[in-house]
């Protein structure tokens, strides 16, 4: 059952009257995070999703340097999604100097950021995810009956690796991303060289797709405000407005004054909320039922064939909207690829420093990761806010164990630790991206 | 695709870890070009597909351990059972062990699978190679021209 093996301990004390389920660590999410819940009869008393990482400093990091260093230095927040990081802070900067990208470098972006969501979301689906819903203990165990699937997911993985060292220089941290565009195109011959595995690819993940649709859910119904980008045109990934399922829809310079970080005592990373209103969900669930319409024929006929629902609200059935977002990507890779006949054309566009405050989001594979900078006429970064999915996350997660605990409290104390962390997998969570903020306060005596 | 490849695994950035490239290099223009050598950082998916594609593969990475620094050791992948590292969490990757465990079970193991394991003592960004571990570079080195299938190889060349 669970994998006990990479924590620290689980403590499970049971009693007639209360218990608690402690696990110092968990396993198979990035980053160190814990999580604990407390029960007295048949009631919930507490419940937390511990972020212990420390705190990484970026926002402070980021405090003087030029405004071309951001994209570089914040895709080393995550060596999982470092496009989602470069494209939101290349999207902040061009905002703030008022650069105009032309279509072709936008496809570009959209397109290297389709190999994040195939690599990533891979990842995750296969790798971390889907043995939780099989009962094995890690990716090593299920492939022992299933080592077909396991070779698509690493096919795929590889796919989406192709895509980002093509367009990014290489797949960990790329260095090919400038604030304005790229620092090099790349021939339109090595890009069509990818299109027999992205086919491949394609194949690969409606199999998984299908798959994952197979397995068993834990029923849990949670009424979220699922909030996202939108796009006129398309599945909204490099770029966007903000919207949400209650109504929402702001551009991009309004989040902060609709959304707000608070400090949790028992977290190194903030919780976000809605104004007023709380917690709320970003993510493939989000994305789905904000844009579902936008999907490409071949997903909408996928998702027709299998009766997946037109709003999705039991998170466990993320897993396939994550699946199904591999799909697109692979899809739209194609698509884009198909098109693709700029090799000659500028690579980037030329921009002008000047005091500005600019703002980016995109949707990393996790969520909207949002970024904003306040430049000096010199182009130096004075202030920097990065808010990434996971800390918007936390209060839903919390909330969903707190509603899935109530009412599972006949299950066995490790069973129940078990679906626990499998709730906290459902978001994929980055924790290192969730703690890289700094809160420097200095008093003056 | 060559039959035969020395991976050196690291990051050139991060100290002792660099040891692994730090081998490949000395290996460059003393190796024939039937045998390939690669320089990785560690992706778990890369590794696998180098196991899946070679017979035979030599790795050479740096290791924490609480043998003396620069201390090195000859391992049969194959053969030995590999501690994997403490880790308390998973940062979405899987270890050299785990990647090894899951081609084991996929059947796509190499036919021959050596690991040269060197233990580091500083891995702090820029801090270079400790002069424990650099001494040791070159004798790495020709402990891997000295394995038997490569002497066989650079003979026929």
């Amino acid at each position: 059952m669970s994998d006990n093996s990479s924590r620290k301990k689980i403590k499970v004390k049971a009693g007639i009257e209360s218990r608690t389920i402690h696990v110092d660590y968990l396993a198979r999410v990035e980053g160190e995070g814990a999580m604990y819940i407390k029960t007295k009869g048949d009631k919930v008393e507490e419940v937390q999703l511990k972020i212990f990482e420390p705190p990484r400093f970026f926002e402070a990091l980021l405090c003087g340097r030029e405004f071309y260093d951001a994209p570089d230095i914040t895709a080393r927040i995550c060596g999982i999604c470092p496009v989602a990081y470069q494209t939101s802070s290349v999207n902040a900067m061009e905002n703030g100097l008022q650069a105009k990208l032309p279509f072709h470098l936008k496809q570009l972006r959209r397109l290297m950021y389709c190999g994040e969501w195939i690599e990533s979301h891979t990842l995750h689906v296969l790798m971390l995810h889907a043995p939780d819903f099989l009962g094995y203990q890690d990716v090593i165990q299920m492939a022992k009956s299933h080592a077909d699937i396991v070779k698509r997911g690493l096919r795929l993985k590889k796919a989406g690796n192709e895509l980002i060292s093509l367009l990014g220089g290489r797949e960990i941290h790329p260095i090919n991303v400038k604030v304005g565009g790229f620092y090099h195109l790349p021939k339109k011959s090595r890009l069509v060289a990818l299109k027999e595995s992205l086919k491949q690819a394609r194949d690969d993940a409606e199999h998984i797709v299908r798959w994952v649709n197979g397995f068993e859910f834990p029923a849990l119904e949670r009424a979220y405000e699922c909030v996202a980008l939108t796009h006129p045109e398309e599945y909204a990934i490099a770029e966007g407005q903000i919207a949400s399922t209650s109504g929402l829809q702001i551009d991009v310079k309004e989040f902060e004054n609709y959304f707000e970080e608070q400090h949790v005592p028992h977290s190194t990373a903030l919780h976000a909320v809605i104004k007023n209103r709380g917690s709320y969900l970003v993510g493939p669930m989000a994305r789905y039922n904000l844009n579902q319409d936008k999907l490409s024929p071949i997903v909408k006929e996928v998702v027709n064939s299998i009766g997946f629902e037109k709003r999705c609200s039991n998170p466990f059935r993320s897993i396939i909207i994550r699946a199904l977002e591999v799909l697109y990507a692979c899809d739209e890779a194609l698509r884009i690829i198909d098109r693709y006949e700029w090799e000659t054309a500028l690579p980037s566009v030329p921009l002008e420093k000047r005091a500005a405050i600019g703002y980016g989001a995109s949707e990393a594979p996790r969520g909207l990761l949002y970024h904003r900078y306040r430049l000096d006429d010199k182009g130096l970064i004075k202030e920097a806010r990065i808010v990434p999915p996971t800390s918007q996350n936390q209060k839903s997660i919390e909330e969903d164990l707190q509603d899935f605990v109530s009412r599972n409290l006949s299950l066995s104390d490790e069973e129940l630790t078990w679906k626990c962390e499998q709730t906290i997998r459902n978001y994929d969570p980055c924790i290192s991206c969730s703690a890289h903020f700094l809160k420097l306060k200095r008093l003056y005596v | 695709m060559s039959e035969i490849i020395v991976v050196g695994i690291g990051n050139p950035a991060r100290g002792d870890d660099a040891a692994g490239w730090a081998v490949i290099d000395k290996l460059e223009k003393r190796i024939p070009e039937e045998i390939e050598l690669s320089k990785q950082r560690g992706d778990f998916s890369a590794l696998m597909e180098i196991f899946a594609s070679h017979d035979s593969v030599y790795l050479v990475d740096a290791c924490l351990s609480d043998a003396p620094p620069g201390s090195w050791k000859r391992l049969d992948g194959l053969q030995e059972a590999l501690k994997v590292e403490k880790k308390e969490t998973s940062t979405h990757a899987l270890s050299i062990p785990e990647a090894i465990a899951l081609s084991r079970e996929l059947d796509q193991l190499p036919k021959t699978l050596i690991i040269y394991a060197i233990a580091g003592s500083r891995f702090q960004i820029t801090s270079g190679l400790s002069p424990a571990v650099a001494g040791k570079i070159e004798s790495i080195a020709r402990s891997i021209l000295n394995e038997k299938e490569i002497q066989a190889c650079m003979k026929k060349v």
